[in-house]
């Protein structure tokens, strides 16, 4: 997940207790680490909520992963938000999200955005990752659980 | 003559035998959150059950997550296998779904 995720970006305890003020903090915290500019944020957390439209990516067990493509970057990003109180997400489960894995992809890279999918279905079926992740309290501690995770890009 | 009445009298084919088609992903982004989704909804609408297989890694297709963590690109060529009543029915029509070109393809045929 180091791969993708942003360290300077991830939230440990999001301030939004909606879907879109989530995915609007989110997104700020990668503009502010240097990935967007200011002025290109509306336009992202728009595309997003519009994926969110067609089909919540809130896929169970407190896990949401709401994503989309964007031109311009780098490479595949994204960063994590937790959320203390729980956020209404239309989850399949019905379950409110407690881990917000925000995703933007390259638009001609399908690589790794399902790499990216595959990592964070695999971490959310995992118990003990997911109990050791919600007692994170700050950054630090969220990118040292991170930074031990495996990385399926490994994988043959 | 015993195989002739073993053949009326026997299971229609797929309700307990499996039935198996290969299937490649046509879709550019491959099989993301999205497809994986129509998938699974499309899946349950059949008695039959049904899996889909990627080398060592096998998918129930009603499961979106396990559907997900298959990573299959496009290109990438899966094993479906469906079982139960209405496994004849479901088989071509779901290998169709999981080949398709793209999500909005596949939404027409949830419709």
């Amino acid at each position: 997940m180091k791969n993708f995720l942003i360290r300077d970006a991830i939230v440990p305890a999001l301030l939004a207790t909606t879907k879109e003020g989530a995915i609007r903090e989110l997104v700020g915290t990668l503009q502010a680490a240097g990935f967007f500019r200011p002025t290109e944020v509306d336009a992202v957390v728009k595309e997003i909520l519009r994926r969110e439209g067609l089909g919540s990516t809130g896929i169970g067990r407190g896990v949401a992963i709401p994503h989309s493509r964007f031109e311009g970057l780098p490479q595949l990003i994204g960063t994590l938000g937790l959320s203390k109180t729980g956020i209404p997400f239309e989850s399949i489960d019905g379950q409110d999200v407690r881990m917000v894995f925000l995703l933007v992809s390259k638009p001609d890279q399908p690589g790794p955005h399902l790499h990216a999918l595959e990592t964070i279905v695999r971490i959310s079926e995992d118990d003990a990752f997911i109990n050791q992740l919600l007692a994170c309290e700050t950054r630090e501690q969220i990118w040292s659980l991170i930074e031990g995770t495996p990385n399926p890009w490994n994988r043959a | 003559m015993s195989v002739t009445i073993a053949m009326e009298n026997g299971p229609l084919l797929g309700e307990n035998n499996p039935l198996q088609a290969m299937v490649v992903i046509r879709n550019p982004r491959g099989l993301h959150m999205r497809p994986a989704m129509m998938i699974a909804r499309l899946a349950a609408k059949y008695q039959c059950t049904g899996t889909l297989r990627k080398q060592d890694r096998k998918a129930s297709l009603r499961s979106m997550t396990q559907l997900m963590l298959l990573a299959a690109l496009q290109g990438t060529e899966l094993e479906l296998e469906v079982t139960g009543e209405d496994a004849q029915v479901a088989l071509p029509i779901l290998a169709k779904a999981i080949a398709a070109n793209s999500s909005e393809d596949l939404e027409l045929m949830l419709k």
